[in-house]
């Protein structure tokens, strides 16, 4: 506990400062164990390390999800503002979809080339591409760019082109969006997580 | 210091749903258009992309233009200004038409859109999804990044933080703007610009908008000399949720009360609702189930967060799981469950939250504001068009219509305008004046100065504002700007992605948005709408004023501006002031 006697608990961000380090660095910080990743990132930054870096936008009240706070948690995509800080510690690292501009700030203008981390999605999500009609919306709609059209019997349907890339049930915007109902998301049990 | 001078014809400042509406509409008419946006457009804090509640258009008779502006007005207690009122919701069905063939997914029926019905509209107004239960929020970030993304005349410039408008001599000339990738400062000249910057909600820690949105408009706005307005109303929201933590903001309770007769609990274990309104008791209007919970807070008997609990354990048990079941899927019922939080047993916290602001750019119908070569639209665009309460589901479709109108109307000017030169000294000492906390060894942090605000705003400015309070407020906030604002210290130097630094130069543009609003409310002795005034309870027709803010050297000169009533007379006997 803090001096205000809140519970605390650990959490591990991936640092990167491309003026002076060569390689990233995992650094630790205790931040309370209440609310969100995105909360314990911002504690970091205003009680610890203001030179810390991240992107936010909505901070998650409501339904929607402008997406900007995406990053890997222990492993697994995700919106950090939807998620809550894990008990036996956490760990943070930008998603790997896109450059890092710094710490967890990535350049959503820029894709990453290359050989990119591997992630542990906790959501496998799929279209049924006999009731898919090609109309583009999850494509638009998904912040990671999970989505692409592609030409099936002469025919657009969309297909889930890059499945580690999509941040689950932190989003499910495409899901709760495709006219038809053709994109489902089911839960997979990841390794380390509750 | 200037890194670089990029050259627009329009620039537009901010893309919400009215910075990108006047950005497309403007680059349709050919001329070429640059977007700045602090964050990336499409993935940003844009409240519209939390919106979705209503969208307001009179589309089919009985309902009408006339009956849209007159529940308008009589929702804004006739303190609106009719005339933006009138030619604003105009365009609304317009938009609506332009929103569908952009891809919006509107409920169709039998050939027409289905609407319904929210408080305050005569007839149901409000455009639906498709899917019934589904809001309009999604629809909107699919529609409105691709307006104005692979344009070829617009150029989107992400992470590009508007710190200051330019003038020169009394016209705005363009705009100067810190990259946040690497804190280069980047001067945009510009023929015309589109201020669209959103509001200035983040002055309150609780509230249901995005913490981005810190009256960045409003402040150079007014340091730049504009004449502002509304500064005074803000609207809260009446339930969002406070603990547990992980649902923080979230304004989904509102909702659940609606579903589930929920009962208020203070610290001490007491009903209090009944006290306030023996009638009504848990179930009261929006507006007085916020002002409850305010003051038994306020009097030492708020929840351990700062709210009140609502429980729903009275519930019987079966009632309650089915409803449960039909949640499955909710993320907030999700959350709470991952929290360890049982509706069943425990209560939650709920309070009210900051939702919308009237405080903004005095415009007339073409968007214009008193500086030539500035236009303000959407929440920035105040014109006070929202008078002192807005209808939900009004705020879109003033966007939208305010969007295109400024967006039409500049690239018409811009066609024969030359571009402006800047006054590149004026730039230089704008820089100097944002760098000057990076300077600093030590000092206040732009954090403590941010929360110091918060609290200011919370104790003075929610509901029973009053003279001493407000005053006290006042010399508070007077002392921290000749005191602290000049020991603004960001203790990281770094060059990437300075989030200290950010926050520092939204501190500047909170102190003057707060002042400006703290001086608004202590001015209005009277209570109307969104502004409740507990030593002068009643509303009064002498009034029935705007209060315009402009900058006078180091300070603010106050006037007021009567409003008229082209289109709907207020209410004589009762003073056309219903409270
Ligand atoms: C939770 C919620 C629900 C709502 N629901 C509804 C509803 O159902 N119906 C309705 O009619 N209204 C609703 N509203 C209100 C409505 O959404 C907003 O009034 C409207 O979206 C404002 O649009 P805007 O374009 O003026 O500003 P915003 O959408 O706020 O956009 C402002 C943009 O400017 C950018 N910006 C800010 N400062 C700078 C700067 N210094 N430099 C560069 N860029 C900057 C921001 O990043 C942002 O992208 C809701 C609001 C909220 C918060
Ligand atoms: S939203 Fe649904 S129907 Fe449309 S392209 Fe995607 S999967 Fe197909
Ligand atoms: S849930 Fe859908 S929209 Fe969200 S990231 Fe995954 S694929 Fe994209
Ligand atoms: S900040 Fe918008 S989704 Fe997290």
């Amino acid at each position: 506990m803090n001096k205000s006697g809140e519970h605390m608990t650990e959490l591990r961000v991936l640092r990167y400062d491309p003026e002076v380090d060569k390689k990233p660095v995992y650094r630790s910080y205790m931040v309370p164990l209440a609310g969100s990743v995105l909360g314990g990132l911002k504690y970091v930054l205003e009680h610890h390390d203001s030179s810390l870096s991240f992107r936010y936008g909505c901070w998650g009240p409501g339904y929607e999800r402008c997406g900007a706070c995406a990053m890997l948690i222990n492993g697994t995509p995700g919106f950090s503002c939807k998620v809550a800080m894990q008990p036996n510690g956490t760990t943070v690292e930008p998603h790997p979809k896109f450059e890092v501009i710094k710490d967890l700030t990535i350049d959503f203008d820029r894709e990453q080339t290359g050989k990119r981390k591997q992630t542990k999605p906790s959501s496998r999500i799929s279209i049924d591409s006999e009731k898919c009609v090609g109309c583009r919306d999850c494509v638009l709609l998904c912040p990671m760019n999970v989505m692409q059209m592609e030409k099936i019997e002469r025919k657009g349907k969309a297909k889930v082109a890059d499945p580690g890339s999509c941040c689950g049930f932190t989003c499910k915007l495409c899901v709760a969006y495709c006219p038809p109902g053709a994109i489902h998301m089911e839960a997979l049990k990841v390794r380390g997580q509750k | 210091m200037i890194s670089e001078t990029l050259e627009t014809d329009v620039l537009v400042i901010g893309g919400g749903i009215a910075g990108i509406r006047a950005a497309a509409e403007a680059a349709n008419s050919g001329v070429t258009v640059m977007l700045t946006n602090k964050g990336h457009v499409g993935r940003d804090g844009a409240a519209v992309w939390m919106a979705g509640m209503g969208y307001q258009a009179a589309l089919y008779p009985p309902d009408s233009l006339e009956v849209h502006v007159e529940d308008t007005v009589k929702g804004g207690k006739y303190l609106n200004n009719q005339k933006l009122v009138h030619d604003f919701l105009k365009l609304a069905p317009d938009s609506v038409n332009d929103l569908a063939k952009w891809g919006m997914r509107f409920g169709r029926k039998d050939g027409k859109f289905v609407q319904v019905q929210l408080p305050g509209e005569t007839y149901p107004r409000s455009m639906c999804h498709t899917f019934s239960s589904q809001s309009l929020g999604g629809e909107y970030r699919k529609v409105l990044p691709r307006q104005v993304m692979n344009k070829k005349n617009i150029r989107v410039m992400n992470d590009l933080f508007i710190i200051d408008l330019l003038t020169c001599d009394d016209r705005v000339v363009g705009a100067l703007g810190v990259d946040l990738r690497n804190s280069l400062f980047r001067v945009v000249k510009a023929k015309y610009t589109i201020l669209a910057t959103g509001g200035y909600m983040a002055l309150f820690d609780f509230s249901t908008a995005n913490p981005t949105l810190t009256g960045d408009g409003q402040g150079m706005a007014f340091r730049a000399g504009v004449r502002m307005v509304g500064m005074e109303f803000i609207q809260f929201f009446p339930a969002a949720a406070i603990w547990p933590r992980i649902v923080y903001r979230d304004h989904f309770p509102y909702t659940l009360l609606w579903r589930l007769r929920g009962i208020f609990y203070n610290s001490i274990g007491e009903r209090f609702m009944e006290r306030y309104y023996p009638v009504e008791k848990d179930f009261a209007t929006r507006e007085a189930m916020s002002r409850a919970i305010y003051r038994e807070v306020k009097e030492g008997r708020g929840s351990p967060h700062g709210g009140a609990y609502v429980s729903f354990r009275h519930l019987p048990r079966n009632l309650i799981n089915t409803f449960l079941e039909e949640m499955k899927d909710n993320p907030f019922m999700k959350a709470l469950q991952e929290a360890g939080v049982d509706i069943r047993e425990d209560a939650i916290e709920i309070g009210p939250a900051a939702h919308y602001v009237h405080g903004g750019c005095w415009i007339n119908e073409r968007c214009e504001t008193n500086l030539k070569g500035l236009y303000a639209i959407g929440e920035v665009g105040a014109g006070g068009k929202d008078g002192a309460d807005r209808l939900a589901g009004n705020a879109l479709p003033f966007c939208m219509a305010m969007g295109y109108i400024a967006g039409k109307e500049v690239a018409r000017e811009a066609a024969n305008d030359a571009v402006p030169e800047i006054d590149m000294q004026q730039a230089e000492e704008l820089c100097q004046e944002a760098q000057k906390p990076l300077n600093r060894k030590n000092g206040i942090t732009a954090f403590d100065m941010k929360k110091k605000l918060q609290r200011l705003m919370s104790d003075a400015m929610i509901f029973d504002r009053n003279k001493k309070d407000l005053e006290q407020a006042l010399s508070e906030l007077t002392r921290m700007r000749n005191e602290e604002y000049g020991n603004l210290a960001v203790s990281n130097k770094s060059k990437t992605f300075n989030l200290e630094w950010m926050e520092a130069l939204e501190a500047r543009n909170m102190l003057d948005a707060a002042e400006m609003s703290m001086r608004a409310a202590l001015m209005r002795e009277e209570s109307r709408g969104l502004h409740q005034r507990s030593d002068f309870p009643e509303p009064k027709s002498e009034w029935l004023k705007h209060i315009l803010i402009t900058k006078n050297g180091d300070h603010m000169d106050f006037t007021t501006e009567p409003v008229s009533f082209p289109y709907v007379k207020p209410n004589q006997e009762k003073g056309g002031t219903t409270k």
